[in-house]
């Protein structure tokens, strides 16, 4: 992650190419926290603009580049809490004025990729996160360190345990369906 | 099928849901690259100028315009949160932290819980004002002594007020420095923001005197948890609640910080003392007089630098102390300390790590530093010491542990890295060589320094 730093450094200049680059290196893993608060698509692209926008007007604040993938999970998670909190008080309300339209509706619930989207979403939030970073991070121990504070050892433990939960709910939906 | 880990089948379906994790969403990119281009950039809070603030002001209003129709109803995103409190608090001119500490009453006394008032005042680079206060409790009898210390620069007092007396001693400019770090940095990060390994939680929206704010939880342990109102605009807390699990299971605050002000104009009056009517002063009698025989002026500085232990720890015949700790930049860190001379070999030569273990410590578990001498350790001096982490990576907020153990002690100091614009560490480091070094003697410059931290490979720390 060493030039973690360095593209940092560039988007804090404005290099449109460098902020660029962060995008396209994270927006995997914050779109797999957006999906946990969401199952509307544009809600999770809604989500996802905000944290990245959140991210790359605040990179002045991150004292150490290097940190970048450990701090970009952290306020990915704390605007999903706040997206879900917001949501909560929206939908007591608001009502619906017409139909929504069909990119807005939840996916289809009998797509795989969303019973495994509902069952990560059951997961604890740390197994959650160890999980994203298992499938998307380039170096999840590394983030994990960074976001979670655990080491080495400590991650691929909670990713042994957050798989072998989520291997129990796919079982367990598979059986009821 | 194997339950234990994810079956191929449904390893498959995971995947696919990462794959749509990995796709790209028609215009979000650019959506996300355009908007921010066109957003001002947040830097951290420092001086600013009333042209500057102005002038961004105006950008501002600028900028909602422009924003408005890229974000239609959408609210602005949030400015600040509590993860770098501590680092942005370590860039500000000045701050004001207020508020009450409430210490109980003994068990069964009757008596009602004694509420003090707390006030943490810095401004750098070398003025500070604060509050302290000392219980005892014999039975049901319960003695609060409360006292504060002053420092204008180049004075510093300790004011008891229990005891109507006061104390004041000249200080040199960079001593000022340190001790304002080791309030600003140590004291009242641990006690209003808490210790480094305490994580804040996000808890939602909770309003404070009408301004919104986010409410952030930390806990230490099950007994005892910090509650902050940070005001997302401005980045500073509005209010910081310290509370314990009282007998009942109930929460019961112990200290309520209700006024933070952070760069405001503090007056003069805020680092000056004019000792009450009946006030003693306990150090006069101890005072050296001067050339003339009156006692010595207190309106100069002291002279010199005082290198004395700031920590230290001690059994019989075995000593470990520090004179103080600096960060040398994000991965490494300057020690300067002392220790009970190790006995000499065979061949007449010192191990001076012998039974030293050094590990910097900001959560579970600590990390071991490798450590470099930026001199020669030579018995009687104070050592020199280069550590970084062996893993190699930035330190982060936290304390570096020393512990120097035998067959028949074992002695331990914390230390806080503190951390200083390079001007001033360059003259500290300046002033510290020139009282450690033989006379003649080069003293290492904070890039000589730096550079040798750098060249230090990550690896194991020795035990």
């Amino acid at each position: 992650m060493s030039d973690d730093a360095e593209l940092v450094r560039k988007s804090i200049q404005g290099d449109r190419l460098a902020a660029g680059a962060i995008y396209d290196r994270f927006s995997p893993l914050v779109r797999a926290i957006a999906w946990d608060a969401t199952s509307r698509p544009q809600e999770v692209d809604e989500l996802v603009q905000e944290i990245f926008l959140r991210v790359l007007t605040h990179l002045g604040q991150l004292r150490q580049g290097e940190a970048l993938a450990g701090w970009i999970v952290q306020v990915a998670r704390r605007q999903v809490v706040d997206f879900a909190r917001h949501r909560g008080k929206r939908q007591l309300r608001e009502r619906p004025l017409a139909e929504e339209p069909a990119d807005s509706m939840p996916a289809n619930p009998c797509d795989d990729r969303d019973r495994v989207r509902s069952a990560v979403a059951q997961l604890d939030e740390n197994e959650r996160l160890a999980v994203h970073l298992y499938y998307l991070a380039e170096q999840p121990a590394e983030v994990a360190r960074q976001a979670l504070g655990l080491s080495s050892s400590g991650f691929y433990k909670l990713i042994e345990r957050a798989r072998a939960q989520l291997c129990r709910l796919l079982a367990s939906q598979e059986s009821s369906s | 099928m194997n339950r234990q880990t994810p079956s191929d089948e449904f390893e498959s379906a995971i995947l696919s849901h990462y794959d749509r994790c990995r796709a790209e969403s028609p215009n979000v990119r650019s959506a996300i690259l355009d908007a921010w281009e066109s957003q001002p950039r947040a830097t951290p809070p420092r001086r600013f100028s009333w042209g500057s603030r102005v002038l961004g002001t105006v950008a501002v209003l600028l900028m909602v315009a422009a924003g408005l129709s890229v974000w239609e109803s959408r609210s602005a995103p949030e400015l600040f949160g509590a993860d770098d409190l501590p680092e942005r608090l370590v860039k500000v001119d000045n701050f004001r932290m207020s508020g009450w500490q409430i210490v109980a009453a003994p068990p069964d006394s009757g008596q009602e819980d004694t509420r003090l008032p707390v006030e943490f005042i810095v401004e750098r680079p070398g003025r500070f004002r604060h509050t302290f206060h000392g219980i005892s409790e014999n039975g049901k009898q319960q003695t609060i002594i409360t006292g504060m210390r002053i420092c204008d620069g180049h004075t510093e007092m300790m004011i008891q007020q229990t005891m109507s007396g006061y104390m004041q001693v000249p200080v040199h400019p960079l001593d000022a420095a340190l001790k304002t770090e080791e309030i600003a940095q140590g004291l009242v990060l641990a006690m209003v923001i808490g210790p480094p390994d305490l994580r804040y939680h996000p808890e939602g929206k909770a309003p404070v005197k009408g301004i919104p704010c986010d409410l952030y939880v930390g806990s230490l342990g099950e007994d005892t948890r910090i509650e902050m109102w940070l005001n997302p605009r401005t980045g500073w807390p509005e209010r910081v609640v310290h509370s314990r699990k009282g007998q009942k299971g109930n929460w019961v605050h112990v200290m309520e910080i209700d006024e933070v002000a952070v760069n405001s104009q503090l007056p003069e009056s805020t680092f000056t003392f004019i000792p009450p009517k009946g006030y003693v002063d306990l150090m006069a009698k101890h005072r050296p007089p001067a050339k003339d025989g009156d006692p010595q002026s207190l309106d100069q500085p002291a002279a010199t630098l005082t290198m004395q232990e700031n920590s230290s720890a001690h059994s019989q015949d075995q000593s470990l102390a520090v004179w103080h700790c600096f960060r040398l930049e994000s991965e490494s860190a300057l020690i300067i300390w002392k220790r009970t001379a190790p006995a000499p070999d065979a061949n007449g030569d010192r191990d001076w790590l012998h039974g030293l273990t050094l590990e910097y410590r900001s959560g579970e578990p600590a990390r071991p530093l490798v450590q470099a001498w930026a001199t020669p350790p030579e018995p009687e001096q104070w050592l020199w010491s280069i550590v970084r982490a062996a893993d190699g990576k930035p330190l982060g907020r936290g304390t570096i542990g020393m512990e120097l153990r035998g067959d028949r002690f074992q002695l331990k100091n914390g230390l806080i890295p503190l951390e200083f614009p390079d001007q001033t560490l360059e003259k500290l480091i300046e002033e510290a060589g020139k009282l450690t070094w033989k006379k003649g003697a080069a003293t290492p410059s904070l890039r000589n320094l730096r550079d040798q931290a750098a060249k230090m490979k990550p690896e194991k720390s020795r035990d």
